[in-house]
């Protein structure tokens, strides 16, 4: 198993009353991108802040590279990129001065890396020009470029597609994936469920605070599909799978069907039990749950 | 990332901001004004008749003392005097009594053409120049250390910048020291631009040259010179804590601003004036043991206490004749003093305290 790069233990952080992040234990293995997705005020932010040592946990503890943060984060936010919300840049120096500046204070001195960054975020062309003169998607842009710096191997991206029209949507969530190939680690934060849902491997869902649910995205999703029923005799269908340990819940799916919340590959031995008492399905069909249906699921019932 | 790479970049991003290098620009033409102000002063002065409110009848028995103005410069030239208002007469002059008091006012007058000679020829032209820009090069430094400390809260960019991992210790130093290093560059470029002015005026006026310009007299200008440098660092201080304290306001940098500057000028303005008004008040003898301390009543004692030049209508020397100013080593003392424990303060703020967003 690859080694985690981010890893929190009871990771707890209030703003007075407000329980910004509340014991959160999250484990981000090398290579993969994670997604962190919670509607707003969810806490995604604080914890890429705490991450980043700009904001002090009230408990728990913080393991980056292997290594416990214990003080000072400044030898390990060196091997990270990273946005923040828009992206806050000196309005007074062009975008390329911008990533200058950024590049030297992190040690770095390399025109061509620059030349390629703005290249790669589409900004070449606007290179010159002033940051106070830059549209909201352009500045979105500027920060990507800027996360992008020294080639960081982690890359920890709260918002990144902000503001931006779909097609720089688009471009950016193919640039994130690109960026995930390979041992970069990325970390998405978002509240765009399609967003994690295209570009991540993991993901954990936050609410208030607090991981709800967490995996694979293909799993959580896979989690939840469902098998679609219609019978012979649906009363004598609901008592035999009420008495199958495997089935979960058994609601109505409309259309004279039942929504049957088991594993689809168990479609066989479901119709065979469903046999032995006469009854036999008219329609059988796994129906699969977008991320989109199991995130309001999980945050509106408070758990999966 | 070493000191000085991380001061390179500083330096970089500092130097496209137009508002830093006007405010170094009216701190140096200020420091050559003084210079020019003193020799158009001169020039205006020089040529004037000397003309004063003469008492010629102490003790007239009808209509009480009268007051004639009378050019005592052409009276001491030897031009008598020729009309008299009605009634008296020529005898009742007493001419030996306005003799006196004109000499005296040809005197008076001569001492303060002698001091403005020495404020725009070298080397007091330094000196005198230093003093007073001394004293506007104090807002000027708190001004540029909130720009350079407390924008970077405005905008956002501190959490931008701390993300590259330069440290907040280190960062906070650099952009401090470099605040230092600006107004020391820009206390050189007002030097030579002093002395460039001194020149100048000097050889426009035939009468007067310059004094002692020997290696002594310009150590004692590199002197004055350090001495108004060091009279800014407390400021600059107070400047910082007081961008960090305020950084969570949305007008934060406004606020920082406009504290330093008016805790620098509700001292000059008031002070001096306070001392005067508790002088003998057994009530407010405490008041005397406080300014002893006073950061304000120290950079005044600092930048003019040496037998400096009377600081009329400036508040914080209000009290000149009634208090004395701290010596130099009690002056150096407090001020250093202020430059720690705010700096302190300061550092532990920034390195504390959460950045959450654009406001800090």
């Amino acid at each position: 198993m690859a080694a985690n790069v981010v890893e929190t233990t009871g990771l707890t952080k209030h703003f007075g009353e407000v329980r910004a992040v509340q014991d959160l234990s999250l484990q981000v293995p090398k290579g993969t991108v994670f997604g962190l997705l919670g509607p707003n005020g969810a806490g995604k932010t604080t914890i890429i802040g705490t991450l980043l040592g700009l904001i002090r946990p009230t408990a728990g503890t913080i393991r980056l590279f292997g290594t416990e943060i214990d003080g000072s984060t400044d030898q390990a936010v060196r091997r990270i990129g990273a946005i923040m919300e828009t992206p806050a840049f000196y309005p007074y120096l062009s975008g390329r001065d911008n990533l200058r500046y950024f590049q030297g204070i992190a040690g770095g001195d390399d025109r061509q890396e620059i030349d390629h960054l703005l290249d790669l975020v589409g900004l070449a062309d606007r290179a010159a020009a002033r940051f106070n003169t830059y549209s909201l998607g352009m500045k979105h842009r500027l920060g990507l470029a800027y996360a992008l710096l020294g080639d960081p191997e982690l890359l920890l991206l709260d918002e990144p597609t902000n503001g931006l029209d779909p097609s720089g949507m688009a471009e950016v969530r193919q640039l994130l994936r690109e960026l995930g190939d390979g041992d970069r680690t990325v970390v998405l934060a978002s509240h765009l469920l399609n967003e994690v849902e295209q570009v991540c491997d993991r993901v954990a869902i936050l609410s208030t605070g607090r991981v709800i649910a967490e995996g694979e995205v293909s799993d959580l999703i896979g989690r939840r599909d469902r098998l679609r029923l219609a019978t012979t005799d649906d009363a004598v269908a609901r008592r035999v799978l009420a008495e199958l340990e495997w089935v979960g819940s058994v609601v109505d799916g409309g259309g004279g069907a039942l929504l049957v919340d088991a594993a689809p590959d168990r479609a066989g031995e479901l119709s065979e039990a469903l046999a032995r008492v006469a009854v036999y399905p008219t329609e059988l069909q796994t129906v699969t749950t977008s991320l989109e249906q199991y995130f309001l699921e999980v945050t509106e019932g408070g758990g999966p | 990332m070493s000191w000085p790479t991380l001061a390179r970049w500083e330096w970089f991003k500092l130097r496209g901001r137009r508002v830093i290098w006007i405010l170094l620009v009216i701190l140096t033409v200020f420091s050559s004004l003084m210079v020019v102000i003193r020799y158009a002063d001169y020039e205006f002065q020089k040529d004037r008749d000397v003309v004063d409110e003469i008492i010629f009848l102490p003790d007239a028995p009808v209509l009480g003392t009268l007051e004639v103005e009378l050019n005592c410069t052409a009276f001491l030239a030897g031009v008598p005097i020729t009309e008299v208002p009605e009634p008296y007469t020529l005898d009742d002059i007493d001419l030996p009594g306005t003799g006196r008091k004109c000499r005296q006012e040809a005197e008076g007058i001569q001492s303060r053409l002698d001091k403005l000679v020495d404020a725009f020829t070298m080397p007091g032209a330094v000196e005198k120049a230093l003093r007073w820009t001394g004293l506007i090069s104090i807002p000027i430094a708190a001004f540029l250390t909130v720009l350079v400390v407390g924008s970077e809260y405005g905008w956002g960019t501190l959490r931008t910048t701390l993300m590259k991992g330069p440290g907040r210790r280190r960062l906070l130093s650099v952009k401090l020291g470099l605040v230092a290093l600006l107004l020391a560059g820009a206390w050189l470029v007002a030097l030579l631009l002093i002395i460039a002015t001194s020149l100048v005026t000097t050889a426009l006026v035939s009468e007067v040259s310059h004094g002692d310009m020997s290696a002594a007299a310009f150590g004692l200008i590199a002197r004055d010179l350090g001495r108004a440098w060091f009279a800014a660092l407390p400021y600059i201080s107070l400047a910082a804590l007081l961008s960090v304290l305020f950084s969570r306001w949305a007008g934060g940098t406004l606020a920082a601003t406009g504290m330093s500057i008016g805790y620098f000028l509700i001292e000059l303005f008031t002070v001096g004036r306070l001392i005067k008004l508790f002088d003998g008040v057994a009530a407010f003898r405490w008041f005397g043991s406080f300014v002893e301390y006073d950061l304000g009543w120290n950079t005044a004692a600092w930048l003019f206490g040496r037998g400096g030049e009377p600081i009329a209508g400036f508040a914080l020397a209000g009290a000149i004749g009634t208090a004395d100013y701290p010596g130099d080593v009690h002056a150096f003392l407090v001020q250093l003093a202020f430059i720690l424990v705010l700096g302190a303060v300061a550092f532990s703020l920034f390195q504390r305290r959460d950045v959450t967003g654009p406001s800090g």
